[in-house]
Protein backbone atom coordinates (compact mmCIF):
# COMPACT_ATOMS: atom_id res chain seq x y z
CA UNK A 1 0.00 0.00 0.00
CA UNK A 2 1.50 3.17 -0.34
CA UNK A 3 2.58 5.89 1.87
CA UNK A 4 0.83 8.53 2.71
CA UNK A 5 1.79 12.18 3.29
CA UNK A 6 2.49 12.92 7.05
CA UNK A 7 3.02 16.71 6.93
CA UNK A 8 -0.34 17.75 6.29
CA UNK A 9 0.83 21.18 4.44
CA UNK A 10 2.87 19.15 2.11
CA UNK A 11 0.60 17.01 0.77
CA UNK A 12 -1.91 20.24 0.17
CA UNK A 13 0.95 21.20 -1.98
CA UNK A 14 1.30 17.96 -3.56
CA UNK A 15 -2.50 18.31 -4.22
CA UNK A 16 -2.19 21.92 -5.87
CA UNK A 17 0.81 20.57 -8.04
CA UNK A 18 -1.35 17.68 -9.28
CA UNK A 19 -3.95 20.27 -9.90
CA UNK A 20 -1.93 21.40 -12.46
CA UNK A 21 -0.97 18.20 -13.60
CA UNK A 22 2.24 18.33 -12.13
CA UNK A 23 2.32 15.41 -10.02
CA UNK A 24 4.34 12.17 -10.19
CA UNK A 25 2.41 9.05 -10.03
CA UNK A 26 3.71 8.21 -6.20
CA UNK A 27 1.71 11.54 -5.30
CA UNK A 28 -1.28 10.46 -7.46
CA UNK A 29 -1.09 7.46 -5.65
CA UNK A 30 -0.59 9.02 -1.82
CA UNK A 31 -3.58 11.10 -3.04
CA UNK A 32 -5.94 8.41 -3.38
CA UNK A 33 -4.57 6.60 -0.52
CA UNK A 34 -5.60 9.14 2.24
CA UNK A 35 -8.61 11.05 0.13
CA UNK A 36 -11.33 9.13 1.95
CA UNK A 37 -9.46 9.77 5.51
CA UNK A 38 -8.62 12.80 5.30
CA UNK A 39 -11.60 15.71 5.02
CA UNK A 40 -8.70 18.42 4.91
CA UNK A 41 -7.48 17.17 1.52
CA UNK A 42 -11.33 16.81 0.06
CA UNK A 43 -11.87 20.45 0.97
CA UNK A 44 -8.69 21.39 -0.09
CA UNK A 45 -8.76 19.59 -3.35
CA UNK A 46 -12.40 20.90 -4.30
CA UNK A 47 -11.24 24.51 -3.06
CA UNK A 48 -8.40 24.47 -5.62
CA UNK A 49 -10.34 23.65 -8.75
CA UNK A 50 -13.39 25.99 -7.58
CA UNK A 51 -10.91 28.73 -7.71
CA UNK A 52 -9.34 27.76 -10.94
CA UNK A 53 -13.00 27.00 -12.18
CA UNK A 54 -14.10 30.86 -10.86
CA UNK A 55 -11.25 32.72 -12.43
CA UNK A 56 -11.70 31.14 -15.92
CA UNK A 57 -15.91 31.33 -15.47
CA UNK A 58 -18.01 33.36 -12.92
CA UNK A 59 -20.65 30.85 -13.84
CA UNK A 60 -18.58 27.58 -12.29
CA UNK A 61 -19.29 29.48 -9.06
CA UNK A 62 -22.91 28.37 -9.25
CA UNK A 63 -23.93 24.22 -8.34
CA UNK A 64 -24.19 22.05 -6.44
CA UNK A 65 -22.20 22.17 -2.94
CA UNK A 66 -19.27 19.89 -3.96
CA UNK A 67 -19.55 18.08 -0.62
CA UNK A 68 -23.37 17.12 -1.28
CA UNK A 69 -22.67 15.83 -4.74
CA UNK A 70 -19.87 13.60 -3.39
CA UNK A 71 -22.02 12.42 -0.70
CA UNK A 72 -24.70 11.61 -2.89
CA UNK A 73 -22.25 10.06 -5.54
CA UNK A 74 -20.95 8.00 -3.18
CA UNK A 75 -23.76 6.42 -2.55
CA UNK A 76 -25.10 5.50 -6.04
CA UNK A 77 -21.46 4.17 -6.21
CA UNK A 78 -21.56 1.67 -3.38
CA UNK A 79 -24.21 -0.02 -5.40
CA UNK A 80 -21.98 -0.21 -8.69
CA UNK A 81 -19.95 -3.25 -9.65
CA UNK A 82 -16.50 -2.49 -8.96
CA UNK A 83 -15.18 -1.97 -12.70
CA UNK A 84 -12.19 -3.64 -14.09
CA UNK A 85 -10.27 -3.04 -17.61
CA UNK A 86 -9.61 -5.98 -19.45
CA UNK A 87 -5.81 -6.00 -18.83
CA UNK A 88 -5.87 -5.34 -15.03
CA UNK A 89 -8.37 -8.11 -14.49
CA UNK A 90 -5.49 -10.26 -16.52
CA UNK A 91 -3.40 -9.07 -14.47
CA UNK A 92 -5.00 -9.78 -11.30
CA UNK A 93 -5.88 -13.12 -12.42
CA UNK A 94 -2.19 -13.76 -13.14
CA UNK A 95 -1.96 -12.56 -9.74
CA UNK A 96 -4.16 -15.57 -8.31
CA UNK A 97 -2.71 -18.25 -10.33
CA UNK A 98 0.98 -16.75 -9.11
CA UNK A 99 1.24 -18.28 -5.53
CA UNK A 100 -0.30 -21.96 -7.09
CA UNK A 101 2.94 -21.82 -9.51
CA UNK A 102 5.36 -21.18 -6.85
CA UNK A 103 4.19 -24.64 -5.40
CA UNK A 104 5.42 -26.37 -8.20
CA UNK A 105 8.42 -27.81 -8.16
CA UNK A 106 10.94 -26.72 -10.77
CA UNK A 107 12.59 -29.46 -13.78
CA UNK A 108 15.64 -30.21 -12.63
CA UNK A 109 17.87 -29.19 -15.30
CA UNK A 110 20.15 -31.50 -17.36
CA UNK A 111 22.25 -30.58 -20.49
CA UNK A 112 20.40 -33.80 -22.39
CA UNK A 113 17.21 -32.46 -21.94
CA UNK A 114 17.55 -29.03 -24.34
CA UNK A 115 16.42 -30.75 -27.42
CA UNK A 116 13.42 -31.93 -25.58
CA UNK A 117 12.46 -28.57 -24.42
CA UNK A 118 13.12 -27.42 -27.39
CA UNK A 119 10.33 -30.23 -29.17
CA UNK A 120 7.79 -29.68 -26.19
CA UNK A 121 8.21 -26.06 -27.11
CA UNK A 122 7.51 -26.77 -30.82
CA UNK A 123 4.26 -28.87 -30.08
CA UNK A 124 2.73 -26.00 -27.75
CA UNK A 125 3.42 -23.52 -30.48
CA UNK A 126 1.63 -25.35 -32.85
CA UNK A 127 -1.01 -26.44 -30.77
CA UNK A 128 -1.41 -22.98 -29.99
CA UNK A 129 -1.66 -21.85 -33.76
CA UNK A 130 -3.47 -24.96 -35.18
CA UNK A 131 -6.65 -24.04 -32.55
CA UNK A 132 -6.34 -20.32 -32.85
CA UNK A 133 -6.65 -20.99 -37.10
CA UNK A 134 -9.25 -24.03 -36.11
CA UNK A 135 -11.39 -21.33 -33.72
CA UNK A 136 -11.33 -18.38 -36.82
CA UNK A 137 -12.76 -21.03 -39.53
CA UNK A 138 -15.39 -22.14 -37.12
CA UNK A 139 -18.98 -21.14 -38.06
CA UNK A 140 -20.30 -18.00 -36.21
CA UNK A 141 -22.80 -18.32 -33.50
CA UNK A 142 -21.81 -22.00 -33.01
CA UNK A 143 -22.30 -21.98 -29.02
CA UNK A 144 -23.16 -18.91 -28.70
CA UNK A 145 -25.38 -19.13 -26.37
CA UNK A 146 -22.08 -20.11 -23.76
CA UNK A 147 -21.15 -16.57 -23.89
CA UNK A 148 -24.50 -14.43 -24.62
CA UNK A 149 -24.75 -16.05 -20.57
CA UNK A 150 -21.88 -14.38 -19.47
CA UNK A 151 -22.53 -11.00 -17.38
CA UNK A 152 -21.18 -8.56 -18.89
CA UNK A 153 -18.97 -7.46 -15.90
CA UNK A 154 -18.18 -8.52 -12.25
CA UNK A 155 -20.76 -8.66 -10.33
CA UNK A 156 -18.98 -8.71 -7.00
CA UNK A 157 -19.04 -5.85 -4.21
CA UNK A 158 -15.27 -3.49 -3.77
CA UNK A 159 -15.88 -5.20 -0.10
CA UNK A 160 -15.34 -8.33 -1.69
CA UNK A 161 -11.90 -7.51 -2.70
CA UNK A 162 -10.67 -6.18 -5.99
CA UNK A 163 -8.86 -9.71 -6.41
CA UNK A 164 -12.49 -11.94 -6.56
CA UNK A 165 -13.81 -8.76 -9.10
CA UNK A 166 -11.01 -9.67 -10.90
CA UNK A 167 -11.41 -13.25 -11.40
CA UNK A 168 -15.09 -12.53 -11.73
CA UNK A 169 -14.37 -10.33 -14.95
CA UNK A 170 -11.79 -12.27 -16.52
CA UNK A 171 -14.46 -15.09 -16.98
CA UNK A 172 -17.23 -12.74 -18.56
CA UNK A 173 -17.23 -12.26 -22.18
CA UNK A 174 -14.00 -9.86 -22.50
CA UNK A 175 -13.53 -6.70 -24.47
CA UNK A 176 -9.91 -7.18 -25.49
CA UNK A 177 -11.18 -10.18 -27.51
CA UNK A 178 -13.39 -7.76 -29.80
CA UNK A 179 -11.93 -7.46 -33.06
CA UNK A 180 -9.01 -10.14 -33.14
CA UNK A 181 -10.60 -12.33 -35.45
CA UNK A 182 -12.15 -14.87 -32.89
CA UNK A 183 -15.10 -16.40 -33.13
CA UNK A 184 -16.77 -16.11 -29.89
CA UNK A 185 -19.28 -18.26 -29.25
CA UNK A 186 -17.24 -21.36 -30.08
CA UNK A 187 -18.72 -24.67 -29.03
CA UNK A 188 -16.11 -26.54 -26.59
CA UNK A 189 -15.19 -29.23 -28.80
CA UNK A 190 -11.94 -30.61 -26.08
CA UNK A 191 -11.70 -34.06 -27.26
CA UNK A 192 -10.10 -35.27 -24.63
CA UNK A 193 -6.05 -34.48 -25.18
CA UNK A 194 -3.66 -34.72 -22.89
CA UNK A 195 -2.73 -30.75 -23.51
CA UNK A 196 -5.15 -29.16 -19.92
CA UNK A 197 -4.91 -25.41 -20.67
CA UNK A 198 -6.95 -23.08 -18.72
CA UNK A 199 -9.47 -20.60 -20.64
CA UNK A 200 -7.97 -17.88 -22.22
CA UNK A 201 -10.24 -15.14 -20.98
CA UNK A 202 -13.63 -17.37 -21.38
CA UNK A 203 -13.22 -19.25 -25.11
CA UNK A 204 -13.10 -22.51 -24.64
CA UNK A 205 -9.62 -24.70 -26.27
CA UNK A 206 -10.42 -26.46 -29.50
CA UNK A 207 -8.66 -29.33 -30.21
CA UNK A 208 -7.37 -29.86 -34.04
CA UNK A 209 -7.17 -33.89 -34.64
CA UNK A 210 -4.09 -32.94 -36.74
CA UNK A 211 -2.50 -32.55 -33.42
CA UNK A 212 -2.59 -35.99 -32.44
CA UNK A 213 -0.62 -37.20 -35.76
CA UNK A 214 1.72 -34.52 -34.76
CA UNK A 215 2.21 -35.80 -30.96
CA UNK A 216 2.32 -39.24 -32.14
CA UNK A 217 5.29 -38.82 -34.28
CA UNK A 218 7.71 -37.39 -31.79
CA UNK A 219 9.23 -39.60 -28.70
CA UNK A 220 6.86 -40.37 -26.14
CA UNK A 221 9.61 -39.17 -23.77
CA UNK A 222 9.01 -35.79 -25.19
CA UNK A 223 5.23 -35.92 -24.22
CA UNK A 224 6.02 -37.47 -20.96
CA UNK A 225 5.79 -41.16 -21.73
CA UNK A 226 8.74 -43.98 -21.00
CA UNK A 227 10.75 -44.34 -24.39
CA UNK A 228 13.23 -46.82 -25.99
CA UNK A 229 15.06 -44.20 -27.61
CA UNK A 230 16.47 -42.58 -24.26
CA UNK A 231 19.64 -42.21 -25.20
CA UNK A 232 21.01 -38.87 -27.89
CA UNK A 233 21.81 -41.55 -30.38
CA UNK A 234 18.73 -42.68 -30.60
CA UNK A 235 17.27 -38.96 -30.49
CA UNK A 236 19.34 -38.67 -33.61
CA UNK A 237 18.49 -41.97 -35.33
CA UNK A 238 14.87 -40.78 -34.89
CA UNK A 239 15.20 -37.47 -37.04
CA UNK A 240 16.97 -39.18 -40.17
CA UNK A 241 16.02 -42.66 -39.70
CA UNK A 242 17.30 -43.07 -43.72
CA UNK A 243 21.16 -41.48 -42.44
CA UNK A 244 23.68 -44.08 -44.07
CA UNK A 245 21.23 -46.69 -43.77
CA UNK B 1 46.85 16.12 -2.78
CA UNK B 2 44.55 17.47 -1.12
CA UNK B 3 41.45 18.76 -2.80
CA UNK B 4 40.13 22.71 -2.00
CA UNK B 5 37.48 22.98 1.03
CA UNK B 6 34.09 23.60 -0.11
CA UNK B 7 33.13 27.11 1.07
CA UNK B 8 29.72 26.46 2.95
CA UNK B 9 27.63 29.84 3.21
CA UNK B 10 27.88 31.10 6.69
CA UNK B 11 24.46 30.24 8.54
CA UNK B 12 23.05 34.04 8.97
CA UNK B 13 23.41 34.13 5.08
CA UNK B 14 21.28 30.86 4.92
CA UNK B 15 18.71 32.10 7.52
CA UNK B 16 18.61 35.36 5.37
CA UNK B 17 17.89 33.46 1.99
CA UNK B 18 13.70 33.27 1.41
CA UNK B 19 11.91 30.33 2.26
CA UNK B 20 10.76 29.77 -1.28
CA UNK B 21 14.63 29.68 -2.66
CA UNK B 22 16.05 27.69 0.08
CA UNK B 23 13.12 24.85 -0.91
CA UNK B 24 14.06 25.26 -4.62
CA UNK B 25 17.30 24.83 -4.09
CA UNK B 26 16.84 21.28 -2.32
CA UNK B 27 14.21 20.46 -4.74
CA UNK B 28 16.43 20.86 -7.64
CA UNK B 29 19.19 19.57 -6.06
CA UNK B 30 17.30 15.96 -6.07
CA UNK B 31 16.59 13.96 -8.83
CA UNK B 32 12.83 15.50 -9.74
CA UNK B 33 10.19 12.20 -9.98
CA UNK B 34 8.74 11.90 -13.85
CA UNK B 35 5.61 14.07 -14.12
CA UNK B 36 2.63 11.78 -15.51
CA UNK B 37 -0.73 12.71 -16.75
CA UNK B 38 -2.97 12.99 -13.85
CA UNK B 39 -6.05 12.76 -15.26
CA UNK B 40 -4.42 9.68 -17.09
CA UNK B 41 -3.13 8.29 -14.08
CA UNK B 42 -6.23 8.73 -11.93
CA UNK B 43 -8.07 6.73 -14.69
CA UNK B 44 -5.84 3.92 -14.79
CA UNK B 45 -6.02 3.88 -11.13
CA UNK B 46 -10.12 3.47 -11.46
CA UNK B 47 -9.69 0.46 -13.97
CA UNK B 48 -7.64 -1.36 -11.01
CA UNK B 49 -10.43 -1.04 -8.49
CA UNK B 50 -9.77 2.25 -6.89
CA UNK B 51 -13.13 4.27 -6.43
CA UNK B 52 -11.42 6.71 -4.55
CA UNK B 53 -9.50 7.63 -7.65
CA UNK B 54 -12.93 8.41 -9.49
CA UNK B 55 -13.97 10.32 -6.54
CA UNK B 56 -11.30 12.96 -6.81
CA UNK B 57 -12.32 13.13 -10.96
CA UNK B 58 -15.87 13.91 -9.52
CA UNK B 59 -15.01 16.61 -7.50
CA UNK B 60 -12.59 18.22 -10.09
CA UNK B 61 -15.16 18.19 -13.09
CA UNK B 62 -18.43 18.24 -11.31
CA UNK B 63 -18.78 21.99 -11.68
CA UNK B 64 -17.97 21.96 -15.43
CA UNK B 65 -20.35 19.40 -16.30
CA UNK B 66 -23.20 20.64 -14.17
CA UNK B 67 -22.57 23.99 -16.51
CA UNK B 68 -22.95 21.89 -19.37
CA UNK B 69 -25.95 20.45 -18.96
CA UNK B 70 -27.43 23.89 -17.08
CA UNK B 71 -27.29 24.91 -20.39
CA UNK B 72 -29.08 22.25 -22.04
CA UNK B 73 -32.04 21.96 -19.19
CA UNK B 74 -33.80 24.37 -16.99
CA UNK B 75 -34.75 22.50 -13.88
CA UNK B 76 -31.64 23.10 -11.55
CA UNK B 77 -32.39 19.86 -9.66
CA UNK B 78 -32.92 17.86 -12.97
CA UNK B 79 -29.06 19.20 -13.57
CA UNK B 80 -27.52 17.64 -10.81
CA UNK B 81 -29.61 14.48 -11.60
CA UNK B 82 -28.27 14.31 -14.66
CA UNK B 83 -24.39 15.03 -13.80
CA UNK B 84 -24.85 12.62 -11.44
CA UNK B 85 -26.08 9.75 -14.13
CA UNK B 86 -23.48 11.52 -15.82
CA UNK B 87 -20.37 10.38 -13.78
CA UNK B 88 -21.83 6.45 -13.09
CA UNK B 89 -22.21 6.08 -16.77
CA UNK B 90 -18.38 7.70 -17.38
CA UNK B 91 -17.55 4.78 -14.28
CA UNK B 92 -19.57 2.01 -16.17
CA UNK B 93 -17.64 2.89 -19.43
CA UNK B 94 -14.41 3.19 -18.25
CA UNK B 95 -13.35 -0.48 -18.90
CA UNK B 96 -13.84 0.60 -22.77
CA UNK B 97 -12.10 4.15 -22.02
CA UNK B 98 -8.58 3.43 -23.77
CA UNK B 99 -7.03 7.40 -23.57
CA UNK B 100 -7.21 8.02 -27.23
CA UNK B 101 -8.82 11.56 -26.09
CA UNK B 102 -9.12 12.95 -22.67
CA UNK B 103 -10.51 11.99 -20.06
CA UNK B 104 -12.88 15.55 -19.88
CA UNK B 105 -13.61 15.22 -23.91
CA UNK B 106 -14.93 11.93 -23.20
CA UNK B 107 -16.64 12.79 -20.49
CA UNK B 108 -18.37 15.59 -22.21
CA UNK B 109 -19.96 13.74 -24.48
CA UNK B 110 -21.16 11.48 -22.14
CA UNK B 111 -22.43 14.80 -20.35
CA UNK B 112 -24.17 15.73 -23.95
CA UNK B 113 -25.37 12.02 -24.75
CA UNK B 114 -26.98 11.79 -20.51
CA UNK B 115 -28.99 15.39 -20.91
CA UNK B 116 -30.43 14.39 -24.64
CA UNK B 117 -31.57 10.95 -23.17
CA UNK B 118 -32.77 12.33 -20.19
CA UNK B 119 -34.74 15.20 -21.69
CA UNK B 120 -36.32 12.65 -24.46
CA UNK B 121 -37.66 10.52 -21.80
CA UNK B 122 -39.16 13.60 -20.22
CA UNK B 123 -40.28 14.59 -23.88
CA UNK B 124 -38.39 18.42 -23.87
CA UNK B 125 -36.53 19.96 -26.37
CA UNK B 126 -33.01 21.13 -25.31
CA UNK B 127 -32.59 24.89 -24.27
CA UNK B 128 -29.40 25.02 -26.71
CA UNK B 129 -28.55 22.64 -29.36
CA UNK B 130 -25.26 20.86 -29.66
CA UNK B 131 -23.32 22.81 -32.25
CA UNK B 132 -24.27 25.49 -30.21
CA UNK B 133 -22.68 24.05 -27.06
CA UNK B 134 -19.51 23.31 -28.78
CA UNK B 135 -18.89 26.96 -29.69
CA UNK B 136 -20.04 28.61 -26.35
CA UNK B 137 -17.92 25.93 -23.94
CA UNK B 138 -14.71 27.58 -25.47
CA UNK B 139 -16.13 30.90 -23.94
CA UNK B 140 -15.97 31.87 -20.92
CA UNK B 141 -19.53 33.40 -20.61
CA UNK B 142 -22.58 31.30 -21.17
CA UNK B 143 -26.35 32.41 -22.89
CA UNK B 144 -27.74 32.59 -19.24
CA UNK B 145 -29.92 35.93 -19.24
CA UNK B 146 -28.54 38.09 -16.34
CA UNK B 147 -31.56 38.33 -13.47
CA UNK B 148 -33.17 34.94 -14.84
CA UNK B 149 -33.34 32.27 -12.35
CA UNK B 150 -33.47 29.15 -13.85
CA UNK B 151 -36.45 26.35 -12.61
CA UNK B 152 -35.70 25.58 -8.95
CA UNK B 153 -32.66 28.47 -8.42
CA UNK B 154 -33.30 30.63 -5.65
CA UNK B 155 -32.44 33.88 -4.97
CA UNK B 156 -30.17 32.57 -2.18
CA UNK B 157 -28.21 30.08 -4.19
CA UNK B 158 -27.52 32.92 -6.65
CA UNK B 159 -26.22 35.27 -4.03
CA UNK B 160 -24.32 32.22 -2.46
CA UNK B 161 -22.53 32.13 -5.84
CA UNK B 162 -22.08 35.35 -6.67
CA UNK B 163 -20.48 36.25 -3.36
CA UNK B 164 -17.89 33.36 -4.12
CA UNK B 165 -17.24 34.69 -6.99
CA UNK B 166 -17.04 38.36 -5.85
CA UNK B 167 -14.10 36.33 -2.86
CA UNK B 168 -12.30 35.01 -5.02
CA UNK B 169 -11.81 37.89 -7.19
CA UNK B 170 -10.82 39.76 -3.76
CA UNK B 171 -8.71 37.91 -2.22
CA UNK B 172 -6.30 37.68 -6.02
CA UNK B 173 -6.51 41.15 -5.88
CA UNK B 174 -4.98 40.98 -2.18
CA UNK B 175 -2.26 38.75 -3.19
CA UNK B 176 1.41 40.01 -3.55
CA UNK B 177 2.65 40.50 -7.02
CA UNK B 178 4.79 37.34 -7.10
CA UNK B 179 1.79 35.10 -6.17
CA UNK B 180 -1.28 36.56 -8.19
CA UNK B 181 1.38 37.23 -11.52
CA UNK B 182 1.93 33.02 -10.78
CA UNK B 183 -1.72 31.90 -10.18
CA UNK B 184 -2.90 34.45 -13.17
CA UNK B 185 -0.35 32.78 -15.53
CA UNK B 186 -1.65 29.28 -14.65
CA UNK B 187 -5.28 29.40 -14.32
CA UNK B 188 -5.96 31.79 -17.35
CA UNK B 189 -3.13 32.03 -19.28
CA UNK B 190 -2.29 27.93 -18.91
CA UNK B 191 0.81 27.66 -18.81
CA UNK B 192 2.65 24.98 -17.75
CA UNK B 193 5.31 25.30 -14.39
CA UNK B 194 8.62 25.59 -16.85
CA UNK B 195 7.11 28.36 -18.80
CA UNK B 196 6.17 30.32 -15.81
CA UNK B 197 9.31 29.34 -14.45
CA UNK B 198 11.11 31.02 -17.54
CA UNK B 199 8.61 34.41 -17.56
CA UNK B 200 9.13 34.59 -13.97
CA UNK B 201 12.75 34.17 -14.14
CA UNK B 202 12.79 31.64 -11.33
CA UNK B 203 13.31 27.88 -10.28
CA UNK B 204 10.28 25.75 -10.82
CA UNK B 205 9.67 24.53 -7.60
CA UNK B 206 9.53 28.56 -6.44
CA UNK B 207 6.71 28.71 -8.91
CA UNK B 208 5.33 25.49 -7.29
CA UNK B 209 4.96 27.22 -3.97
CA UNK B 210 3.90 30.40 -5.27
CA UNK B 211 0.66 29.08 -6.89
CA UNK B 212 0.41 26.84 -3.82
CA UNK B 213 0.49 29.95 -1.74
CA UNK B 214 -2.08 31.85 -3.37
CA UNK B 215 -4.45 29.29 -3.77
CA UNK B 216 -3.95 28.51 0.14
CA UNK B 217 -4.80 32.09 0.92
CA UNK B 218 -8.06 32.73 -1.76
CA UNK B 219 -9.16 29.13 0.21
CA UNK B 220 -8.84 30.32 3.48
CA UNK B 221 -11.15 33.64 2.46
CA UNK B 222 -13.60 30.87 0.69
CA UNK B 223 -13.69 28.80 3.98
CA UNK B 224 -16.57 30.78 5.78
CA UNK B 225 -18.21 30.77 2.51
CA UNK B 226 -18.29 27.37 1.62
CA UNK B 227 -19.00 25.73 5.40
CA UNK B 228 -22.34 27.58 5.39
CA UNK B 229 -23.58 26.50 1.97
CA UNK B 230 -26.10 24.21 2.54
CA UNK B 231 -23.97 20.88 3.88
CA UNK B 232 -20.57 21.84 3.20
CA UNK B 233 -19.35 19.21 4.95
CA UNK B 234 -16.15 17.07 3.72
Amino acid sequence: MSERFTDSQSHREALSAMADGQASSDDVAKACASWREDGQSRAAWQAYHLIGDVMRSEELAEGTASADFLNRFRDRLAKEPVVLAPVASQAVAAQQLAPVAAEVLPLKRRSWTAPFAVAASFVAIVSAAVSWQFAENMPAGVGADQMAQAPATSSSRQDAGGVDAGLAFAATKPNVLQGSGVQQGTSVANQGGSFSRPEVAGLPLIRDPQVDQMLANLPRHVTGGDSPLASQDGLAHAAVPNQGK
Amino acid sequence: MTKDPIDLPDQDVVDALPEGLLRSVVAQGAAPAPVVDVDAALVERVQRGDQRAFEMLVVKYQRRIERLIARMVRDVDLVEDIAQETFIRAYRALPNFRGESAFYTWLYRIGVNTAKKALMGLKRDPLVTEAALASMDEEDDGPRVENELSDGETPESVLASRQIAETVNAAIEALSDDLRQAITLREIEGMSYEEIAELMNCPIGTVRSRIFRAREAIASKLRPLLDTRQGERW
